[in-house]
This record gives C-alpha cells, structure tokens and sequence, in this order.
C-alpha cells in the first residue's frame, strides 16, 4: 500500500511541478512596475 | 596547523586554478562547439538519440526545457525507488541483502535524483551491488549532467540574442555525460583501484582475527562508484563511513585526488561561462567571488581546529595537534579541514571526519558554506546557476543605488528576472528554516536527536541545510532514518533542488530572449575587484540576514557555552 501511496505521491508532485512551472509563465507575465530609465 | 597542512591546501588550489582555463576550453568546445572528441564519438551520439526519438537539432524554450527535466527526474526516481524495493528479488546481490523500507527508498531515491546523496542508511549493509551500480551511480551520473545542462542553459540565456530557446536538455544530458563525465571517471577509477580501492562483484570476505573472531569485511565495486561520486557534487559512499573508510580513501593522495574532483567541474564552468559569454574576465571575476568565500571559510575551519578543544584541555589531554576527535590521524587537521570545507562549499557530502566533533565555530562556518545556496564552487553546474543568481541580485541592488534599470552582461536585468531570482533564492531558505522549525518543536523531530541545547538544534538545523542545499553531508548525531526525517527530507530536498531549477530556466528564456543593450559610460563594470567586493558582500549580507538568527541559536550559542565549560 505503502509502495503506492509513493507512486501517487511522485505523480501529483509532477503535477505540482507543473503548476509550478505554470505560475512562474504567469509571473512573468505580469505588468511590471516601476519607472526606472 | 603544520606547513604540511598548508603546503597540502597550497597545491590543491595551485592544481584546481590551473586546471580552470584547459577543462573550461575542452568543455566548451565539446559541448557546444564541436571539438574533437565530440565529432570522434559523434557517431555513438547519433545513435543515441536514434534510439531515444530525439532530434538534435530541435532547440527547446525554457518550458519544454522544464517539463524534459522534470519527466527525466521523475522516471529516475521512481526506477530507483523500485531497485530498492525490488533489490532481494534482483541479481547482484551475494549479501542477500534485504529491500529498504518505503520511506527509507523514497527518502534514498529522491536524495540521489536531486544530487544530494543524503544516507539515512549504511551502504554496505543495505544496499546491493545492483542498486548500487544500477541504481546509486546512474542517478549520480544524471543528476550531475543535469546540474551542468540547467547551468549552460542559463549561460545560453545571457549569451543569446532575441532567441526563443536555450538549447535542448537530451542534448545537453548527453553531450555532458559522454564528454565530460565518463571519460574523468574512467581515467579516475583506474587510479583509485591504483591507490587501493577495491573493484569486484565478488561477496564479502569473512576474515579470522588475532583474537579468533570471525569478522565481515565489506568490498565491492567501490572505485567506480566514488569517483562519479566525488566528481558529479553527489558525495554518497559506498560505506557508510564514506571517504574516512580505508577502502574509500586508501591513501592522502586518494584524498586530495578526490577533493579535485570534487571541484573540478564546478571552477572549469567559470570559465565555460566567460568563454560562452565572450570575454573570460566574467568568468574570472565568478571563479575570484567563490575563492575569497573559500579561503575564508577554509581558514576559520583550520584555525579552529588546530587548537584544542577546551572540555577536553581540563582532562590533562594532550591536544598538541588541535582537536582531533572524529578525524583520522592518517589525514590529520589539515586534511580533515580541507574535506570539510571542499565538500560543503561544493555540494559534494563526501566527508573523510566527522562533521559533529568539530568545534562549534568550525560548525557554524560548514552550515553557513551550505546555506549561502551552493556558490562556494557548489555542484557542476548548480555552483554556476547558484552564484549566478547572487550576480543579478548584485547588479540589482547597485542598480537601486544608482536609480538606473540594472544590466548584466549587455541584458537589462528587469523585474521577471528579479522576481524569479528571488523566488529560486527563498526557496532554499524557507526550505531550511521551515521544515526545521517544524521538526524541531514536533515530538518525531525531537526523537531523533541525540543532543540537548544548541548542539541538538545544529544537529537538526545541519541535517535540513544539507538536504535543501543538495549537499548530502551528515553532522551525524540524528537518528534520521525514521519515517517523519526520511519524508521531510525528502520534501526538503525536493525543494531545495527542482523550485531552484525552475525559475532559473526562466531565467534563462526571458534573458535569451531580450536584445542586447550597448555599453555606456553609466553601466556598472560586472568584472574585477570591484564586483567581487560587491558580489561577496551581497553573498555575506543575504545570507547572513537569513540564517544568522539560526546559527546564532545553535553552533554560534554552543560556542560560547562551551567556552564557559558548558557541554551538550
């Protein structure tokens, strides 16, 4: 059970990986602020 | 402190600093430039990436670059955790050994996929030759490969002009471990089987002693393991005393020997990195940044341990050869203080001494090599992306002061690579901080020590420090192969390696994709002594104000406690 349990694990880390990747393609999206030369 | 100590350290810098231009030139050109090894071998290359369905020529942007990365890593963990599950069913196995317990293989396959290399196991007692060969050195191969393929990605960021990709990771994977990794490690393993270290399938030889007892002596393929070991930044031994066991670490030339290794690839990426960015002073200025870091570090730690250590002086010890407990007298204080201090300004975790019995400042300096993210030299390649990210955040504070958009190497470093440099920076710290917060006030964390006061607390702040900064090295001292250690380590580590990876990809595409930006009279000089001081000192200050908190409460507290006669 154990073994599968680590199994899930792994993939919703993949999946969280993902989402990782995701949310640092929409911070680089924001507007950024500021008014330096 | 002896002259041979320093003549030891003298001409282990003098070796490391010569070999930067001459192995920066052969990487350069052989994986990215088509040098002469690589069109040697270019034809097993080709049939490589045949077999694997991979075009060559087919760049990617830092998200496929990501996603590659991450699908790789994933496989590689869960093959290991099954080796390691499986190992009793599997050949190779002459001890019949059994297989590890589930959070022990999580805990062990993670540690080795992110170059960590953390053991909450003894290898000789637990793992096969299979796990060990299969398992254990291809993991280490891998992992450093792909440390060196994030950091040439991130110099392709700086180096390219309004380009939408940063090279392709199978590519690079493969062109690092065929040109870079294999052919060292053969030449090494041939000189460590030289020097001693044993290199058989054959079982364990159970010997006769003096006294009549039977004793096990543990062998194996021990040679080709440490030395990829050594030279990927991934540290774990083949036995459990790692580089302080006599068939590990034969003789002090196997030692120094395996401390070149250590940072060998990790000082030729300096140069890599002047020469893909097209002037060397750059990789110069990077190489100077992380050598005051280490003679300062390295002088601490020497000048600690070559004194006595006070709670033994009221016992009437002879101590004139400085603090000896944990350290082999083959390697002496010199050599004991230069492993410690290469393998944790690296993020190697090989250890020849016991990072425990050193003094507490000698502690404090080892946790703060670490915590600083790997820019001491640091792994192959995670040194370079580590102490890159200390760049940008170096010309965006100057650039603050000034009330100018930084640059950095003709690219405007604006507010998305600031961003990303900070998230990949506080990771590593949060990592450290948190999980060790937690653990130290949760009863399973507290099993686990096996010291009182702040030694107790350096003990647990060491063992997260080295797993988020992918180091791998133990204080020793915690009983860490416990479910609660092995999972939040894990996590730990995990953390500490693919949050850090990932905003340094993006990095790399938002800079490839920026055009350049002419020199002018206002752009702040990124080379020499100038930006070294600045470099250090943005190094210093960050993580000073992160951890110092930390280290105060643990090695910094013990410090002056034991100068009081207090021990824990």
């Amino acid at each position: 059970v154990f073994d599968i349990l680590m199994l899930v694990a792994l993939a919703l880390g993949f999946v969280g990986a993902a989402g990782y990747i995701r949310a640092c393609v929409d911070l680089t999206r924001a507007p950024a602020g500021g008014n330096a030369p | 402190m002896t002259w041979q100590g320093w003549l030891q350290i003298a001409l282990f810098a003098a070796v490391i600093t010569a070999a930067v231009k001459p192995l920066g030139g052969y990487i350069v050109a052989n994986l990215d430039g088509g040098g002469r090894v690589q069109r040697t071998c270019a034809p097993i290359e080709r049939c490589l990436y045949r077999l694997a369905g991979v075009d060559p020529a087919e760049e990617q942007n830092w998200v496929e670059y990501a996603l590659a990365l991450l699908w790789f890593h994933l496989a590689g963990i869960a093959i290991l955790y099954a080796l390691l599950r499986l190992q009793p069913f599997l050949p190779l196995n002459p001890q019949r050994l059994d297989a590890m317990t589930p959070d022990l293989a999580l805990n062990t396959a993670v540690s080795f996929a992110t170059n960590t290399s953390w053991q909450s196991y003894g290898g000789e007692a637990t793992l096969s030759y299979l796990a060990q060969m299969a398992g254990i050195v291809v993991q280490s191969f891998m992992s450093g490969a792909v440390g060196v393929a994030v950091a040439l990605a991130l110099v392709r960021g700086f180096a390219r002009r309004s380009s939408q990709a940063i090279g392709n990771f199978w590519v690079d994977l493969t062109r690092v471990t065929l040109y870079v990794l294999l052919p060292i490690c053969c030449v090494a393993t041939l000189f460590m089987v030289w020097q001693g270290v044993p290199q058989t399938l054959g079982a364990y030889v159970t010997a006769t002693t003096l006294e009549g007892a039977q004793q096990v002596i543990a062998r194996g393929p021990v040679a080709s393991q440490k030395v990829i070991a050594v030279l990927s930044g991934d540290g774990g031994g083949f036995f459990n005393a790692n580089s302080a066991h006599p068939f590990e670490n034969p003789t002090a030339l196997a030692g120094v020997v395996q401390m070149m290794l250590i940072f060998l690839i990790g000082v030729a990426l300096t140069n890599v990195f002047g020469r893909m960015v097209g002037d060397q002073r750059h990789g110069w200025t990077l190489f100077a940044v992380m050598a005051v870091l280490f003679v300062a570090g390295l002088g601490v730690i020497y000048g600690t341990e070559g004194h006595a250590n006070p709670a033994l002086s009221q016992f009437g010890l002879d101590q004139s050869a400085g603090n000896m407990e944990g350290k082999e007298v083959r390697f002496g204080i010199g050599q004991s203080s230069l492993f410690a201090t290469v393998t944790t300004a690296s993020s190697d975790g090989a250890v020849n001494s016991m990072h425990d019995s050193f003094l507490p400042l000698s502690g404090l300096v080892l946790m703060a090599n670490m915590m600083v993210d790997e820019v001491i030299v640091g792994g192959p390649g995670s040194g370079l992306f580590g102490i890159l990210l200390f760049a940008i955040v170096a010309v965006f504070a100057a650039g603050l002061m000034i009330g100018r958009t930084p640059e950095y190497l003709g690219k405007k470093i604006e507010s998305n690579e600031v961003k990303m440099t900070m998230l990949a920076l506080l990771c590593v710290s949060a990592a450290i901080l948190g999980i060790a917060a937690v653990a130290a006030v949760l009863p399973d964390g507290v099993a686990g020590l096996n010291n009182a006061g702040p030694h107790g607390l350096s003990e647990l702040l060491y063992a997260y420090t080295s797993g988020a900064a992918t180091n791998g090295s133990a204080f020793a001292g915690l009983n860490a192969n416990a479910p609660f250690y092995n999972l939040t380590l894990a996590a730990a580590m995990l953390a500490g390696r693919f949050l850090v990876i990932v905003p340094v990809l993006c990095i790399a595409g938002t800079l490839a994709a920026k055009r350049a930006v002419p020199t002018s009279a206002g752009t702040l000089p990124t080379y020499g002594l100038q930006f070294v001081g600045l470099m250090v000192g943005t190094i210093v200050i960050v993580g000073g104000l992160t951890f110092f908190p930390a280290l105060a409460l643990g090695p910094a507290a013990e410090h002056f406690a034991l100068q009081a006669g207090t021990t824990y």
